[in-house]
C-alpha cells in the first residue's frame, strides 16, 4: 500500500486520477474554507461570550435572506448543469447554464447591495451597533463582505468562461468548465453555512 | 444532448429540490439542532453532487474532508469553551 501510494506521488502524474489544475483549484478551496472558517469559530467565540449580542431579525427578514439563498442555490444547480452540458459536448447548453449562473449571481449580488444598504441606514457599522454589541457589526461587514467579493470574482470567471465558449472556433474544453463550477458551488457552500450558523442561529 | 447527460441533469435539479426543501425546513424551524444538521446535509449535498466528490477517490475525498471539516470542528472546540466561559 505504502509502495503504492510513493509509486504514485513519484510518477509526474496527478495521484488522485485527475488534472493538477484541478487539484489546485481543491487545494485553493480547502484553504479558502479554512479561512471562513476561522472568520465563522471567531463570530462564535465572540457571540458565545457577549452577553447583549443582539438577535440577526432585529435587522434581517428571514424571508428575505431565504430568497437570496434560493437563489444562490439555483445557481449553483444551473452552475452544474452547465458543467453537465459541457461534458456531453452540447456547446449551446453550457451557454444557456453559463449564462443563467452570471443571472444568478448577479441577482445575488443586488439583494445584498440591498441589504447592506438597509442595516447601515438602519445605523449598522463595523464598530456601531444600536442593537447592542458592537463586534457584530464587524462581523457581518467583514465575513458577507468577504463572501461577497468571492461572489463578484465567481460572477466575473463565469463571465470570462461564457464568453470564451462564444467563439464557434473555441475547443469545448469541458476542464476549464468544470474548474469554473467547482469555485462556484464553493462560494454556495460557504453561503450555506453562513445562513446558518451566522443568521439563522439566535435569530 | 444525449440520454446520459440527460440523466445527469436530472440528478443536479433532484440535488436543488432537496436543498431547497432543507433551506426551507431550517428557515421555519429555526432550533440550533435543525440548522447544525441542515448545514451538514446541505454541505453534504454540494460537494457529493455538485461539486462531484461522490466520483473521487476515496483518499481524495478524506483529504478534502478531514482538512475542512475536522480542523474547522478542532478550531471552535478549542476556542469555544473559552468565549462561553467569558
Amino acid at each position: 500500500m505504502t509502495t503504492e501510494v510513493i509509486d504514485r506521488w513519484r510518477s509526474g502524474k496527478s495521484p488522485w486520477g485527475h488534472t493538477w489544475q484541478k487539484n489546485m483549484m481543491w487545494w485553493f478551496i480547502v484553504t479558502d474554507g479554512l479561512l471562513f472558517a476561522g472568520f465563522l469559530c471567531s463570530y462564535g467565540f465572540s457571540r458565545l461570550g457577549s452577553s447583549n449580542w443582539p438577535p440577526t431579525s432585529a435587522y434581517f427578514s428571514t424571508l428575505f435572506l431565504t430568497t437570496m439563498t434560493f437563489i444562490l442555490i439555483t445557481s449553483s444547480a444551473t452552475m452544474a448543469c452547465a458543467v453537465g452540458s459541457s461534458r456531453a459536448g452540447d456547446r449551446k447548453a453550457t451557454r444557456k447554464f453559463l449564462l443563467l449562473t452570471i443571472l444568478g449571481g448577479l441577482a445575488f449580488l443586488g439583494m445584498q447591495a440591498f441589504e447592506w444598504t438597509h442595516v447601515i441606514a438602519e445605523g449598522l457599522r463595523p464598530g456601531v451597533n444600536p442593537h447592542g454589541d458592537t463586534l457584530f457589526g464587524a462581523y457581518f461587514f467583514i465575513v458577507t463582505g468577504f463572501h461577497g467579493t468571492h461572489v463578484l470574482i465567481g460572477v466575473l470567471v463565469i463571465l470570462i468562461t461564457f464568453l470564451k465558449r462564444r467563439g464557434e472556433t473555441c475547443d469545448l474544453n469541458p476542464d476549464g468548465v468544470e474548474l469554473t463550477g467547482l469555485y462556484w458551488h464553493f462560494v454556495d457552500l460557504v453561503w450555506v453555512v453562513i445562513f446558518g450558523a451566522f443568521y439563522l442561529i439566535g435569530s | 444532448m444525449s440520454e446520459h447527460a440527460d440523466t445527469s441533469l436530472l440528478l443536479y435539479w433532484k440535488a436543488w429540490a432537496a436543498l431547497l426543501v432543507i433551506t426551507l425546513v431550517m428557515a421555519f424551524f429555526t432550533s440550533t439542532g435543525v440548522i447544525v444538521v441542515g448545514i451538514a446535509a446541505k454541505v453534504t449535498i454540494i460537494g457529493a453532487w455538485f461539486m462531484h466528490l461522490k466520483q473521487e477517490r476515496l483518499d481524495f475525498v478524506l483529504y478534502v474532508a478531514v482538512s475542512l471539516v475536522f480542523f474547522s470542528l478542532l478550531l471552535f472546540g478549542l476556542i469555544a469553551p473559552d468565549g462561553a466561559a467569558m
